[in-house]
């Protein structure tokens, strides 16, 4: 049966592009085995062409080829990483050809902006990370998988909610309000990756990421510093993750199949006390205020009688979790002759979360397709269809209100037997609602390549990024407790982002040894996100309206024929673009690069259009210089170092306009409405970017790694708060004047080959960052200024972005369990104020970063990736409502609590209400460092085992390699985090809290982990 | 096949190439700009018309002035508020009380409109840009006035009232806030509204807008609540004299769909287009449920201690047992009045007893003031004052009346304050609140928002707490 569908879909590919194949001309045939000089391992895809023709065949998995040639015919072996061989024709055969391996280290070739380079000329700092290290991973999004895989690139991992977003740093955050994330470029194309589509609703932002598949990766690239990034001027500040789908190659049709089963489920699980602990804990409170006798039924929450409470005993948790499991199948094919190429793949998957009725489907295709005109011309043809539908939960209905407001001592059916409503209720959620987000993303773009003569290359690009997104809600009527039925709601948002681009490259050699490389460019974007000004909604409705397409149909219709709503443009951003670049390289061991872009664009105000940004940067191979030449110790040297001006434009557009709104009256008389103030010079903020960087191959490139120092100054943050409200207005957006933000720090990367032989292979490796980040200045903004939105953090002059501003908790006084505070010059006091806060902690760690081990002997592969995280500190933002007076669940820790004279405990007494604590006025201000906790954990991210099947087993079936594997993600972690997992990014509010907030956890959906089970096959 | 490529290439390179100015102008969707919004006469009235709009509708005096007065105060039951209306409720009041901020940035979001208008004020014709003109200096006025009231103590509070007051905005402009003293901020506003009394029209029939006689009855306020009491006399005379508004001698809530002739200024009710008075009706109302404000047995007891007092029946405690609420707000809308002429006959009593040492003819007003408002609230005249009552006894009855008749309308926090704030002594009651605390404790005005320390780091906050 696999033999038959091998054979079909040969067949299919082969009618479908026989128009394109060009068959080559008999003659002697010629076959031969090409291994690697060092080991004798056979070499896969070295192309094999007869010299002076195009014939071309490559090798297979065995290292053998078979070409048509004459017997007096010279063949040329090439491959990267190895030196190009050429060879006569043989009238031994099979022939043995025996390739050297060049210095691999700077041979790779690496995908930069606007181009490639081999990584000898590259100037900038990049990492480069290859797809079949994203792809693996169980993580909700491919972003999340580079966690622990480039130095200086922090990644947060979202929560264990389907498809939620991470946050991402490269190099630390020197942004206030604008968004502080990379930019994505997908195959050139700057794409959508705005986490605030849909705001945060549901306890989650949205992330457009997800609907990348990770399995049509071939690689990552992060440009980190502004030689590397300086090419995207206003958008290039925060770093740039440049995503390189799958290509064809040549050869016949292959395919690969790959089928993922697992199982998730939280990494840790809070622990919170049950019901009857809970009243007896109400009681003790009640008693410990001064009352006598039992705690009266309005104390208790949802007004039951103590009895009722005290008797009942719900396991939310284990109502709103399970066991996840995950089903994903992926099939590519790649096939490709010297005219044109091909990759098809098309996935389909579910991945279900611990949280019941959470999961993210995906159902992918892409089409990449390469056709060489002539030696002059080349089309490149991308497309990919991406439908990632995320079965969501609210978490303020389900996981989020289990360790806040619901009780065990809530039931869950009244004694009729019908739902309780007293508080949440999940299990009427789950059964009674749905809520889903569709989204379709379309990804496709066109470059014709053209040489017109020797040297030159014409490229032009039209792209487009098209995510049409639904967020569909229903509720039953018994849920809705209307009149009218249940009703389906949905909220469609269209989001359209079409980019063209022009380059032309010049390659001039100016003698043997000197060359330059001339780029320049041009690019416009244009990125509209629409909507309808309100739900799309039908009532009387038993299903959700993806159910039923013409309901939704007649009600948008209605809707915006009775003017009841309209399509709106909510953001048109845009971009006019002008670059240039100069690779200047003497010896093929000094390089020399300068570039500039001019960008224009639709954020930016009327005085401030365009910006402008240069970078320069070198690098000088010194393992190339005499005098370490022919080193036995040093097989590598490069030093690079880079500065230049780079920005950050991540804001909405024209928020430089003065708004005013008309469309209400006052007595029947219009009204004009400002909303806005206005500020025509807004423009980007600037980082001024520094890096130095040593690469290096050691000990005959066994020891291989990269040191890297930068100092990176924010100046004219972009900003949105901090206005007087006497203005009238709260927020309106501005460059801060005299704002400077310093992350200045250290990387180093360093994997070393224990042993390499045939048949066993063992490295060791990993990467370390140390990120020191302060605001330098912030102008005339107070301590309060700069909020993360919900959270506790600010960014303040001499603190690091993202700084836990509370009182000092000292301690409980063992008189009376009344708790203890520091005042700002370290005096106790037991009268709380916010006027004692200080800076007390901070979201940053002082260190990230990763080791990994590989083990390989024979066919059997064995990997461990562990992560890290040194210093810093969480903030647990729900904690301080977790107390008996607040009425939410108590955290099992919180009960090493003070009862009676003389206890010295860790939290004070219990009250029914914190106002009761001298100075306090609501358990909204009740922030100390009470619950302010070390932020340090490791823990192994990912552990592999995988088998590759013998050739032998293979030999009576139609695959050529076939490969299982087990991978775990996250199933050991380390830390001192009382509560849940210590890797937290919880809902943001805005890009502001999102840049200051990571580590601050409110109610956040624990980490996910799991276990995978994985079938590779090659046919 | 190669021209069409080098075609598309250079058209590429064109489209891509050219300076666009209209591609780099996106204006939010459904945003007027400002070049086009404020052109004429009519959009700076229009802006005008907005400025009555929050002061009724949206902010201010729909409720969300008063609520927060009385979450101050002593009338409501403490027991369940929570949140920010109990930080309020405790006089422990923050930077941080999001629904405080909100109602500050509100208020001078309506100033920032009428420095707008005074901006813009060329574009008006003659014959009306003295009356907008004045009426945006007469709203801009009243902003500063109510701000004044809840962010900073008390005229009285220090010897010249040189302590911090507000903000004085007179532009639209983002520069950072800075406190003028009481003094320099109570200056402006009496200067504003009498510069803006001159060129108002004398009356407004309707009531919606801005007259001579709205001037008066805030200078009326404005001076009682700096215990002045000659200015205050005077000005309430001086709108009673007028002849516009009725006083209702029937008792009858002020608050009704049809609204009151009482209302010196009010904000209309337009069912569809606007219906004020929304924080009133969200918090105090009680007909679609027990209100989240309920009023508490101290002030329940002297209610129902005034025997045969129709304002009684105000308080309801039979709707939702072991409750009391103030029904005053009931109506599912209402027009809602700004200033009305019962407030004007309280400030001329008292004013009267206060001047009546050096006035003698006032005292007998007063009396007669205050005799109104008694007959009306039993239906008899049984409970009046006698003609020959002193000026302590009409004071003191004049207080204890305003106090039943304003209730729920966020006028007793004020009167805590001045009276507290006396200038005689013997007239002086430091803790008129029934919950103990003193009159100028600091938790009696609201701290400001975080927003404007964040503007200024130099920006003085208020001391917090300390009152109960």
């Amino acid at each position: 049966m696999k033999l038959r569908l091998k054979q079909i879909l040969k067949v299919c590919l082969m009618l479908i592009f026989a128009g394109l194949t060009v068959t080559g001309h008999a003659q002697t045939s010629v076959s031969g085995v090409v291994t690697d000089s060092k080991d004798g391992k056979p070499l896969v895809g070295v192309t094999v062409t007869l010299k002076g023709t195009k014939t071309a065949v490559t090798t297979n998995a065995t290292g053998a080829f078979t070409i048509n040639a004459p017997a007096n015919g010279t063949l040329i072996f090439s491959s990267i990483g190895f030196t190009v061989i050429q060879k006569e024709v043989s009238s031994k055969t099979p022939m043995q050809v025996r390739m050297i391996a060049t210095n691999q280290q700077l041979d790779e070739v690496v995908v930069i902006g606007y181009g490639t380079q081999k990584r000898k000329e590259v100037t900038g700092a990049i990492v480069k990370v290859s797809g079949d290290k994203i792809s693996t991973l169980a993580a909700p999004s491919f972003e999340a998988a580079l966690q622990g895989k480039a130095a200086g690139v922090q990644v947060v991992q979202g929560s264990g909610l389907a498809g939620s977003g991470s946050v991402v740093r490269i190099r630390g955050i020197g942004s206030i309000s604008a968004g502080g994330d990379p930019l994505y470029v997908v195959d050139g194309i700057p794409i959508t990756s705005d986490q605030f589509l849909r705001g945060d609703g549901g306890g989650m932002n949205q992330n457009p990421l997800s609907a990348i598949n990770p399995n049509e990766i071939e690689s990552i690239e992060v440009l980190k510093d502004a030689g590397a990034a300086g090419i995207y001027g206003s958008r290039g500040a925060n770093g740039v993750i440049l995503v390189t789908t799958k290509r064809g190659k040549i050869g016949k049709p292959k395919f690969n199949y790959t089928n993922k089963l697992g199982f998730v489920t939280y990494t840790q699980k809070p622990e919170f006390v049950n019901g009857t602990e809970y009243m007896q804990l109400k009681q003790e409170a009640w008693q410990n205020d001064g009352n006598v006798g039992q705690i009266p039924s309005s104390l208790i929450p949802s007004g039951l009688s103590f009895a009722t409470a005290s008797s009942t005993n719900t396991d939310w948790w284990k109502e709103v979790t399970r066991t996840g499991l995950i089903n994903e199948h992926n099939l590519s094919m790649h096939y490709g002759n010297k005219k044109f190429k091909s990759f098809i793949a098309g996935t389909f998957g579910k991945s279900e979360t611990y949280i019941k009725r959470n999961s993210f489907q995906r159902q992918s295709i892409r089409t990449n397709l390469d056709y060489t005109f002539s030696n002059k011309l080349k089309v490149f043809v991308n497309a990919a269809y991406n439908r990632g539908i995320n079965d969501r939960i609210s978490i303020w209905e389900t996981i989020a209100a289990v360790q806040g407001w619901l009780l065990p001592i809530h039931p869950i059916y009244k004694t009729d037997g019908s739902y309780s409503t007293l508080s949440a209720n999940p299990v009427r959620y789950f059964n009674e609602t749905k809520y889903r987000n569709t989204d379709d993303r379309y990804l496709g773009g066109i470059i014709l390549d053209y040489n017109p003569i020797s040297n030159l290359n014409l490229k032009a690009s039209a792209s487009m990024d098209y995510l049409f997104s639904f967020e569909d809600q229903w509720e039953s009527k018994d849920f809705t407790n209307d009149a009218r039925g249940g009703i389906a709601k949905r909220y469609p948002i269209w989001v359209k982002n079409n980019s063209y681009n022009f380059t032309a490259n010049y390659l001039y050699k100016l003698n043997d040894k000197n060359k330059f490389n001339f780029l320049v460019g041009a690019e416009t974007q244009e990125s509209e996100v629409s909507n309808t000004n309100g739900d799309i909604y039908a009532w009387g409705q038993d299903a959700p309206l993806y159910k039923n397409k013409a309901i939704y149909k007649d009600s948008l219709n209605k809707f915006l024929n009775d003017n009841t709503r309209k399509k709106q443009v909510v953001d048109n951003s845009t971009f006019a673009s002008f670059f240039a670049r100069i690779n200047f390289a003497s010896n093929d061991k000094y390089f020399l690069q300068v570039s500039a872009r001019r960008d224009g664009s639709s954020k930016f105000g009327t005085n401030n259009k365009y910006g402008f940004f240069p970078t320069a940067s070198a690098a000088w191979v010194l393992s190339d210089e005499k005098f370490l030449k022919n080193n036995n110790f040093i097989n590598n040297l490069k030093l690079r170092t880079s500065y230049g001006l780079v920005g950050n434009s991540n804001i909405a557009t024209g928020k430089y306009y003065y708004g005013y709104g008309n469309n209400r009256n006052y007595n029947n008389t219009p009204v004009l409405d400002p909303y806005n103030i206005g500020n025509p010079d807004l423009k980007w903020e600037t980082v001024r970017n520094f890096d130095l960087g040593l690469d290096f191959g050691l000990l005959n490139n066994k020891l291989t790694g990269e040191i890297s120092y930068y100092r990176k100054v924010t100046v004219d943050q972009l900003l949105e708060p901090g206005l007087g409200a006497s203005s009238g207005f709260q927020k309106s957006w501005r460059n801060l004047e005299g704002g400077k933000i310093l992350n200045e720090g250290v990387e180093l990367t360093l994997n070393y080959i224990l042993v390499k032989k045939q048949q066993l292979y063992v490295s060791v490796g990993g990467n370390i960052s140390k990120n020191y980040n302060e605001v330098l200045n912030l102008g005339s903004i107070g301590a309060d200024a700069l909020q993360g939105g919900f959270n506790d953090t600010r960014i303040a002059e001499g603190y690091p972005v993202g700084t836990n501003f509370l009182v000092r908790y000292h301690g409980v006084d063992p008189t009376d369990g009344l708790p203890i505070w520091l005042d700002k010059n370290g005096n106790q006091t037991k009268t709380f104020s916010l006027d004692h806060r200080v800076m007390a902690g901070k979201v940053l760690p002082n260190f990230s970063g990763a080791f990994n081990t590989e083990i390989a002997y024979k066919t059997v592969e064995f990997k461990t990736l562990w992560t890290f995280v040194s210093g810093g500190n969480i903030y647990d933002g729900s904690a301080k409502y977790q107390n008996v007076g607040n009425n939410w669940n108590i955290r099992r820790d919180l009960l090493d609590r003070w009862t009676k004279p003389g206890d010295v405990a860790k939290y004070p007494r219990l009250t029914n209400s914190v106002t009761n604590y001298p100075g306090l006025g609501t358990n909204d201000n009740y922030n100390s460092t009470m619950f302010l906790y070390d932020a340090s954990f490791m823990r192994l991210r990912e552990i592999s085992l995988a088998y590759k099947l013998p050739k032998g087993l293979l030999q009576k079936t139609p695959f050529s390699n076939a490969k299982i594997s087990l991978v775990g993600m996250n199933l050991l972690t380390f830390s001192k985090y009382p509560g849940a997992d210590p890797e937290i990014t919880r809902d943001f509010q805005n890009s502001q809290d999102r840049n200051m907030s990571p580590n601050i956890t409110f109610l956040t959906p624990t980490q996910a982990k799991s276990f995978v089970f994985s079938l590779n096959l090659n046919f | 096949m190669k021209k069409i490529i080098i075609g598309l290439l250079i058209f590429a390179n064109v489209a891509t190439t050219i300076s666009c100015k209209k591609f780099l102008e996106k204006p939010p969707e459904g945003s007027v700009q400002e070049a086009d919004a404020l052109k004429t006469e009519a959009d700076v009235q229009a802006l005008l018309n907005g400025c009555y709009l929050l002061l009724g509708n949206d902010q201010m005096y729909n409720g969300k002035l008063q609520t927060t007065a009385e979450q101050l105060a002593d009338h409501l039951s403490s027991n369940n508020l929570g949140g920010k209306q109990q930080e309020n409720n405790l006089r422990r009041s923050t930077i941080f009380n999001t629904d405080n901020a909100d109602l500050f940035t509100g208020i001078y979001n309506i100033v920032y409109r009428t420095n707008k208008i005074i901006e813009k004020i060329e574009l008006v014709s003659a014959a009306n840009k003295p009356r907008i003109e004045a009426e945006a200096r007469f709203i801009r006025a009243i902003c500063h006035f109510e701000i004044a009231r809840l962010w900073s103590h008390n005229p009285g509070y220090s010897v010249n009232n040189s302590h911090l007051g507000i903000t004085i905005k007179t532009a639209a402009n983002l520069l950072p806030p800075n406190r003028a003293t009481v003094k320099e901020t109570y200056d402006f506003i009496i200067a504003e509204l009498k510069a803006s009394e001159t060129n108002l029209p004398t009356f407004n029939a309707n009531r919606l807008y801005a007259d001579k006689n709205c001037v008066r009855a805030f200078l009326a306020r404005v001076y009682f609540q700096m215990n002045d009491f000659s200015n205050a006399y005077s000005y309430a005379t001086q709108v009673i004299n007028s002849t516009n508004y009725t006083f209702n001698t029937v008792l009858a809530t002020r608050y009704t769909a049809l609204g009151t002739t009482e209302s010196i200024l009010k904000t209309s009710n337009i069912q569809g287009q606007h219906t004020p008075g929304g924080k009133l009706r969200e918090w105090f109302s009680g007909r679609g449920g027990l209100p989240y404000f309920r009023i508490n047995d101290v002030i329940y007891s002297v209610f129902n201690s005034n025997v045969g007092d129709g304002r009684n029946a105000w308080l309801d405690k039979v709707k939702y047992p072991g409750n009391t609420y103030l029904n005053k707000y009931d109506s599912s809308n209402f027009e809602m009045p700004i200033i009305g002429i019962t407030e004007m006959y309280l400030i001329r009593a008292e004013a009267a007893g206060e001047i009546a040492v050096s006035t003698p003819a006032a005292l007998t007003i007063g009396i007669a003031d205050i005799n109104k408002i008694i007959e009306r609230a039993y239906g008899n005249n049984t409970k009046n004052l006698a003609l020959t009552v002193s000026p302590d006894m009409l004071i003191n009855t004049v207080r204890n009346q305003r106090e039943i008749e304003m209730i729920g309308e966020g006028d007793r926090l004020y009167q805590i304050k001045r009276i507290g704030a006396h200038p005689i002594a013997s007239r002086r009651v430091e803790r008129l609140d029934r919950r103990g605390s003193i009159w100028n404790c600091p938790g009696f005005i609201l701290q400001f928002p975080d927003y404007e320390k964040n503007a200024n780091a130099a920006f003085q906050l208020n001391v917090e707490g300390s009152c109960l």
